[in-house]
């Protein structure tokens, strides 16, 4: 088998530099097409119709009226009589028109009669949940250093030694943490454009599993995944939340069949926010035991939250998050909604999870007047993961890009000009990140043409521009002679973009196939120069002898070598497969300078630095620009976004993105980005970034509002309502 | 030797075979089936969040919710997988 590498560090002339998106033009200049941009000619425009309550059966439908509006083709109820509405914006039907107007005004003309049912959408309140029956059984989870004696009861001796550590322990802090339901805000909602040709179906959908969805289509449908090819060369945003073809997609391609002609169906924002994913709330109940200098002896947590109708919530399995003191107690509750239900999003469970148990162990730090930054420093001999190292070089580097320890001061003690205080907040993050299955084809044609295909996506994150990079690298050429193609099904395949995988796992098949390809091209130069096949070079768009530039072919050259016939290779990695080209798991550390006004309760970041690992870098330009990018949605879900429901309707308030709250560009502050990377980390391969510079963001944010103000306020987005009403109760 | 215990839900979870029809975003990104499950490779935690291949819906075919531990024997539209 071949043994794959990279080029050593400093001798790469694309990897490990920064480089433009290849599609940055095409996205900028709106040449690019996204789902709802494909027409075909004749394409019929599809709306839902979502349900106006949160909780109901369906008496009757009546569509006759629908069906009579000029323009309408073909109305399609999603439900029948009797089924029962477990959340506001739940699809009841759809309708297929000529116009984007006339398929408004069929919606607006069919009549359905309800059955109210009672609504019940609190998460915020155990109590609540537990007297409507809403709760799931709780789910617990204990670890202690000492056992329980043969014959002693296990929960019995749980609590007597939990409380025998509380007791035993220099300072007890006791807090209630949350993190309220946000949606997935995707710019571009879900949907597709759906067309036939005979059996053959072609979905434009927009999704971030372009080679798993043709399946997703086929089953409902009644054919083989063979008859469907699935299309996406650009999206506006995933996060999580598009990976199936989704009961709206299937129902496109439906109208489309039915119809005979294409169908396009994107959701409006009202139902696209209310029915098509949000993240999980969470809300913690917790009691923490440390000692003088601020480590955890004793955790003992009590979490609640909501995944819509399913319960659900945030997994108590990264509770307290990075952290896992040797003795700790948590437990779990689900509450059922009558809300949306979720999906996953940017690092499913972690964001939360940080947010609702980092602010604890700042707690700790204000309640014993020591630096937040030795509290998180003591407790590292405790983290989940084998990177306690990282976490402290990581730190004292973001602590003097952050200058943390001259601007520190006490919880509360900071200087106060006028109505403004400031203070500084951090925490530290975990993530996999390792490589997905992938496929590629590379094929080099007889004119020099170099081109790969893989059923990827680009979510906008510059995958494109990462493949282009590769290919391009290994064949020592630059990085637009290389035809990078993906967004089809019909192309090898290739994992979904989730969990951090695309850029490890497309790496992985790209270098691999790259370098098989280069290997028989060289074989052909090397009989054409009469020197050895391992001998030679490919760099500076020329194949030559390594220490002999008399000995060379331009790349051109060397193709016309293949004859007529293009050379095809294709690249393939597994996922788990141990491999020189990629490796798993990243560490993190964040840091927020925010200035509070005590009067208006406004919170404004001034200062946010974020150093990440990522092994690696093959682009050091999208890199950091994926972690401004998730920095800013960071600051977007400490201060800003939310779900707003209303708990007597249960209806969604601010499903529109007039009302969603999200941060300007004045909201946002500074912003360092450090990309931590000695060498260590480019000799372990690549590892995907995507998700962990968006999980500490809550967290540092939090702290720092706390430092600022010397009052913890509990619940995210720190909203100036909440900030003043901590503030009135402290 | 630390002392562990998981509560009876936890423990009893992804014993029974999961319905072929049972879809996540972990079985395409990682190819693991039981979509809460976390992933041992990176320690990534499952987001919990499936839908029926059959609906491409969080309800199944007979408009219950589809769950790891509901879409197993015993439930009318359950579809055996070929694990």
């Amino acid at each position: 088998m071949a043994e794959y590498s990279w080029p050593r560090r400093g001798t790469t002339s694309l990897i490990d530099t920064e480089q433009t998106r290849i599609d940055g033009v095409a996205k900028a200049s709106g040449a690019a097409k996204y789902s709802c941009d494909i027409n075909p000619k004749g394409t019929l425009v599809a709306r839902a119709m979502g349900c106006p309550h949160a909780h109901c059966k369906i008496k009757s439908i009546d569509i006759s009226l629908a069906k009579d509006v000029p323009g309408v083709v073909l109305v399609s109820p999603a439900k029948a009589i009797g089924d029962e509405i477990q959340w506001q914006g739940d699809i009841i039907a759809y309708v297929a028109a000529e116009t984007e107007g006339a398929a408004a005004e069929g919606v607006a003309a069919i009549t359905v009669e309800y059955e109210m049912l009672d609504v019940f959408v609190d998460d915020q309140h155990l109590a609540a949940a537990e007297a409507a029956d809403r709760t799931g059984k709780p789910l617990s989870n204990v670890q202690l250093v000492n056992e329980p004696g043969d014959d002693e009861d296990e929960e019995a001796f749980e609590e007597a030694e939990i409380q025998r550590l509380l007791e035993a322990s220099d300072v007890v802090v006791e807090g209630n943490y949350g993190i309220n339901v946000i949606t997935h805000m995707c710019m571009e909602p879900h949907g597709s454009t759906c067309e036939w040709n005979g059996d053959q179906l072609t979905a434009h959908l927009s999704t971030q599993n372009v080679s798993g969805t043709a399946g997703q289509f086929a089953d409902p449908l009644g054919i083989t995944a063979s008859d469907v090819t699935v299309h996406c060369d650009f999206i506006g945003g995933g996060f999580g939340s598009k990976f199936a073809a989704d009961s709206w997609g299937v129902a496109c391609a439906e109208l489309a069949r039915q119809t005979g002609r294409p169908v396009r169906l994107m959701l409006d924002r009202d139902i696209e926010l209310k029915t098509a994913g949000n993240r999980p709330s969470g809300f913690i109940k917790v009691k923490i035991g440390a000692d003088k200098n601020g480590v955890v002896q004793v955790w003992d947590s009590q979490q609640w939250g909501t995944s819509g109708a399913s319960g659900g919530g945030v997994s108590q399995g990264v509770v307290p998050y990075v952290f896992d003191p040797e003795n700790r107690r948590r437990t779990a509750t689900s509450i059922a909604t009558n809300a949306g239900p979720q999906r996953a999003w940017r690092a499913p469970n972690h964001p939360q999870a940080a947010a609702i148990t980092h602010t604890a162990y700042d707690d700790v730090a204000a309640a014993l007047g020591i630096d937040s930054y030795d509290v998180f420093l003591r407790n590292l001999d405790s983290v989940s993961n084998d990177k306690a190292d990282v976490y402290r070089a990581q730190m004292e580097r973001a602590a003097e890009l952050m200058q943390w320890k001259s601007k520190w001061h006490a919880h509360g003690k900071g200087e106060k000009k006028g109505s403004v205080v400031t203070g500084l907040g951090m925490g530290i993050h975990t993530w996999g990140g390792g490589g997905h299955n992938s496929t590629c084809r590379i094929t080099i044609h007889p004119d020099g043409g170099v081109e790969t295909a893989l059923g990827s996506q680009d979510l906008g994150t510059g995958t494109r521009t990462v493949i282009g990079i590769v290919v391009a690298e290994t064949f020592g050429l630059p990085l637009d002679a290389v035809n990078v193609k993906i967004g089809s099904s019909s192309y090898p395949a290739s994992g979904p973009s989730g969990g951090s995988t695309t850029v490890a796992g497309v790496s992985e098949s790209n270098r691999r196939a790259a370098q098989d390809a280069l290997a028989q091209l060289n074989e052909l130069v090397a009989a054409k120069l009469g020197v050895g096949a391992a001998d030679l070079v490919a760099k500076e768009g020329r194949i030559q002898a390594s220490g002999d530039a008399s000995k060379s072919l331009s790349w051109k050259e060397a193709c016309a070598l293949l004859g007529m016939t293009p050379l095809e290779v294709n690249g393939e990695f597994r996922r788990g497969e141990p491999s020189s080209l990629s490796s798993s798991q990243v560490a993190g550390v964040q840091m927020a300078e925010v200035a509070v006004d005590l009067d208006t309760g406004i919170v404004k970041p001034l200062k946010f630095v974020a150093v990440q690992d990522m092994g690696l870098i093959i682009n050091r330009k999208t890199a950091a620009s994926q972690i401004y990018g998730a920095v800013i949605m960071g600051i977007a879900y400490s201060i800003f976004e939310e779900r707003i429901m209303d708990l007597q309707t249960g209806a969604f308030l601010n499903a529109e993105l007039a009302d969603y709250r999200l941060p300007r560009l004045g909201d946002i502050g500074e912003i360092v980005v450090d990309l931590w990377e000695p060498d260590s980390e480019y000799e372990r391969g690549v590892v995907g970034l995507g998700e962990p510079p968006v999980i500490s963001p809550g967290a540092a944010i939090s702290n720092a509002v706390a430092n600022a103000t010397g009052v913890r306020v509990p619940v995210l987005p720190l909203t100036p309502q909440r900030v003043l009403d901590a503030l009135g109760s402290a | 030797m630390v002392y562990r215990r998981d509560s009876e839900e936890q423990t009893r979870s992804s014993v029974a075979p999961a319905c072929a029809l049972l879809r996540s975003k972990g079985m395409y990104v990682t190819g693991r089936l039981n979509p809460g499950e976390d992933d041992p490779l990176t320690g990534e935690v499952g987001d919990g969040h499936c839908w029926c291949n059959k609906t491409q819906n969080v309800l199944g075919p007979d408009d219950a919710l589809v769950e790891r531990g509901r879409c197993v024997p015993g439930r009318d539209c359950y579809q055996p997988g070929v694990v």
